[in-house]
């Protein structure tokens, strides 16, 4: 698999799927598989985009094509998930793809994904912010509308040390980190958890700043419908 | 969906780290950190310019 490929059909899909929430046709996950040229570049773009490709299904009540969850089953198929993660790569990966597996098993009534192990291990000490705000970002995809889970119970738990992350990724200027943990404080602030930060005003700023990738286009996008569902 | 029903199942661990690291992203060890921009010239030319004129003593 080319993950440059890889990466660029992902930003494809993400924006096939802002489309659809933008009210247009929907992401078609098997039309875009077509059209991708390395199918399997195209099964990784799905895992990489994850639970995202089902945002029109969780915000818009849009109905799941039986192809669509064919295209997703091939998509683990193809490449295994990763059951016993060793390194923070595939504690993060697996975190990502049972966010994915999971909302699978919701839309469709089959059974639960089994959970990784304590998300601790893959976020760290909260303590250690800079650190900590960074794997957040990292599991973005499981900030979704009514997302719950042990992860999200650990972020719900922390709003300082998330508050403090964002804020360091704004005055660094890297928009990119900053549009996947505005996902996470836009989540808390639907839920009502206080923050010290104004979403709102935060999303303003990151906005215009973010670029055109398709991804942070998606991130913002799920942020800006938490806030307004708030 | 005929594009990828010839593709089998495959355990690639080269693969699935590839997919790792595409999803753990790492934030960009150089952002673009605003840069203190004193005004330097702005400061000599105070530091320069004549003092204010006084009235001539009669």
């Amino acid at each position: 698999m080319d993950a440059s490929s890889c990466a660029r059909d992902a930003a494809h899909l993400a924006g096939r799927v802002l489309g659809a929430l933008r009210g247009g046709s929907d992401a078609d996950l098997a039309d875009f598989l077509d059209s991708c040229a390395d199918p399997a570049a195209g099964l990784g773009a799905v895992r990489l985009v994850g639970a995202d490709v089902f945002l029109p299904h969780l915000v818009l009540n849009r109905p799941l094509d039986a192809r669509d969850v064919d295209v997703v089953v091939a998509s683990f198929e193809f490449l295994s998930s990763v059951t016993a993660p060793v390194t923070t790569e595939q504690r993060v990966l697996a975190w990502h793809d049972w966010s994915t597996a999971r909302l699978l098993a919701g839309l469709t009534g089959d059974v639960p994904a089994a959970t990784p192990e304590d998300p601790t291990a893959v976020l760290g000490p909260a303590e250690d912010w800079q650190r900590w705000s960074v794997a957040v970002a990292q599991l973005s995809s499981l900030a979704h509308p009514g997302a719950t889970g042990p992860v999200v119970d650990v972020v719900a738990a922390q709003p300082l040390a998330l508050c403090r992350g964002v804020v360091r990724t704004v005055l660094r200027r890297d928009f990119a980190t900053a549009s996947r943990l505005t996902r996470w404080l836009c989540l808390l602030h639907a839920a009502g958890v206080r923050l010290p930060v104004d979403p709102v005003l935060l999303l303003g700023h990151i906005e215009p700043r973010v670029g055109a990738e398709p991804r942070r286009l998606l991130d913002l996008a799920v942020a800006r419908h938490l806030v307004g569902a708030a | 969906m005929a594009a990828h029903t010839g593709i089998r199942p495959v355990v690639a661990p080269a693969d699935i780290a590839q997919l790792g690291r595409l999803v753990a992203e790492p934030e960009p060890a150089l952002a673009d950190p605003p840069l203190p921009e004193p005004n330097a010239a702005g400061i000599l030319l105070l530091l320069l310019s004549p003092p204010t004129p006084k009235e001539p003593r009669k």
